[in-house]
Order: C-alpha cells, then structure tokens, then sequence
C-alpha cells in the first residue's frame, strides 16, 4: 500500500524545504536577527550616553543650587567674609572658597545649631588616588554650649561631604565691583565679590561647564 | 490524513504576495523601531540643551544685574565651551514709565536675553526679560 503523503511529494515536488532552502532561510534570519541586535544595541548605548551626559550636567546643576543658597543664606552680618584660593597642579585648576555658614539642610547639619567655616574644594576621592571629587569641608567656629555660642572647633573636627565625583577640575573667579574685573582669588575680608564664576571640567570633558553664582546685594553691602 | 495534507495541497510554499506582505509588515515595525529609538534620544538632546540654554540665561542675567557686563542696544555673541553652537541676542529698550506724581522715571530699561541653537533640522530659541535699573553713577 502506498503512503498516503508519498504520492503529494513525489508530485509536486516540494512538499518540504531542501537543505539549501532551509539553510538560506536560516542564515537570512540569522542575518536579520543581527542586524536588530545592533540596531539595538547601538541605540541602548547613544541612549546611555545621552543620559549619562544629562545626568552630569544635571549633578553639576544641583551643586550650583546648593552652593548659591549657601551664598544667599550668608550671615548678614559679623564675620562673614568670603575667601578663594587659587592652586593649579599639572595645569588643572584646584581652587577653593571658603565662606561662614549658619549650617543647615545645604551644609548636611540639619541637627546644628552653631556656625561652621565652610570650604568647597577639589580633592582626591581616596588617599593617593587620580579620581578626584567636589565636596565641602566644614569645620565648627562657633559652639552652643550651656552659656551660650562660643568660639570653638579645630581642624581635627572638620568633616568632609562629599558632592559630587569624577571631576577633573575646578576654577572660581571673583568679580571686584570697585575694579570692575574678575580676580583669580579674593583676599580681601572687609568686602565680598559681586558673584562668582564657577567653571567645573567632568573626567573626559575638554570644555567646563561654568555657572556664574550670585553674592546677594545685602551681603556685598556691608 | 487530508488535514495533513490540506495546506500543502492548495499552496506548497508562500505566494509572493504573502512574503511582499510580511516584508512590508516587518519593515513597518523597523521604522516604528527607529522612529522611537529618533525620538528617544531626541528628547534626550533637547533636555540637555534646554539646561545649558537656562544656566546660561542665568549666568548672563546675574552678570547684567551685578553690572559687570557692559550693555548696548543690541548685542550678539556666538557662546563657546560648553555652549559652542548656540547664540546669544542681548536687547536692551528704555522704558517710558510714570511714577505716581505722573512724572517720567529715567533709567528704566527692558532686557531681553534670547538664546537660539540648531537642534535637528529647526532653530530653538528661549529668552528671559526683565526690567533693569542701573545704579546712577
């Protein structure tokens, strides 16, 4: 007896793929599957790319925020001067400015009720380390004790807060309203710059990202 | 039996009109893909340049408030560093307003800072006003 599906084959002629057909179907699947995967895969990363750029730009902004309301929320009056430091090491900019600062949400001391001298700096994320990292270095200056606020606090309390990471450099300008032109430090105690100009260079980035930080009018006038 | 053979009895493999249409269907879905990849990272530029072009409006405003950047009329200036491509227009247009005694205030100007840059094929601009009373010297 014959097969009943040998006769459909043996007529037509096709009834199933030959291996040539099956392993071309094969290799231009294989072929599209791919092509997408690529496609894929190259737009994952331009899209991780994008965001990691956003995401940078984005931490540099939430810096700036913190750093000009600690500016805005300068002790009107008493020892508020503001001082900068200019240091370039292997031609990178390494500066800092140091302000006082009632503490507070921005200087991470929501529990403090003294005053601290506050500095931004640069400096290694780890001892002996090349990644380098923003932070503020705070160091208590006046204390609450039980007769009141008093003087106090060495460089021995000082702790760091670290803000934000994988930053190659950072340079500060000061404007002098009296000279009219922006100094590479500010020495002098007696008065404020008008703002500040912080320009902040990631890892890998040619060109700094620069933000230019307001001293309230009320604190420059003294 | 016949179920088996059924299909393969009218039609052995795919017509070209079956394969033209699949084609077409998977080509749909690729662009769909890519439109969405496009757009995806399109969105991503534009909330990057929109931060750059609101920190600079903002550098700018606090350097004419502070009256270290010296004003004229009009004034153009193509940024650099990080804001390469974009484009600043200063204007700056005198205000002719009256105090309560109906008397003309002087000095009072209206100043537009207009940042414009290339994203894709069109020209975005965003732009800050604000009234500006320089200290009379």
């Amino acid at each position: 007896m014959k097969h009943p599906t040998a006769g459909f084959i043996a007529k037509s002629g096709q009834g199933g793929f030959t291996f040539i057909e099956v392993m071309l179907a094969v290799a231009i699947m294989a072929l599209t599957t791919l092509g997408i995967f690529r496609f894929v895969q190259s737009t994952v990363r331009a899209v991780s790319g994008s965001v990691d750029d956003t995401e940078e730009q984005l931490a540099v902004d939430r810096l700036v925020a913190l750093v000009q309301e600690e500016f805005y929320d300068l002790p009107v009056r008493g020892q508020t001067n503001i001082s900068g430091e200019s240091l370039k090491l292997n031609g990178a900019d390494f500066d800092s400015i140091e302000w006082r600062s009632r503490g507070g949400p921005g200087l991470m001391t929501t529990a403090a009720t003294g005053e601290y001298r506050v500095k931004l700096r640069i400096q290694p994320a780890e001892k002996n380390s090349n990644k380098y990292e923003i932070g503020l270095w705070r160091r208590p200056a006046l204390i609450e004790t039980s007769t009141g606020l008093v003087d106090g606090g060495t460089d021995n309390d000082a702790t760091w807060v670290p803000l934000m990471q994988h930053v190659a450099a950072m340079r500060l300008r000061y404007w002098d309203a009296r000279l009219g032109q922006l100094l590479d430090s500010w020495r002098d105690p007696t008065v404020k710059p008008a703002f500040v100009i912080m320009s902040i260079t990631l890892e890998g980035e040619a060109v700094p990202y620069e933000a230019v930080l307001r001293i309230p009018v009320s604190a420059v006038q003294q | 039996m016949r179920l088996l053979c059924h299909s393969s009895k009218k039609s052995a493999g795919f017509l070209l009109l079956e394969s033209m249409l699949a084609v077409t269907i998977f080509g749909l879905g690729m662009i769909a893909l890519s439109r969405c990849a496009e757009n995806l990272l399109r969105a991503e530029r534009v909330r990057r340049e929109e931060g750059l072009a609101q920190r600079v409006l903002g550098n700018y405003f606090t350097q004419i408030e502070t009256e270290a950047l010296p004003l004229s009329d009009k004034m153009t200036e193509p940024l650099k560093g990080a804001w390469t491509g974009m484009t600043l227009n200063i204007t700056r247009e005198q205000l002719k307003l009256q105090n309560e005694n109906d008397q003309e205030i002087f000095g009072l100007y209206k100043v537009t800072l207009d940042v414009s840059w290339v994203s894709g094929r069109e020209t975005i601009h965003r732009d800050l006003s604000f009234i500006f009373y320089p200290k009379q010297r």
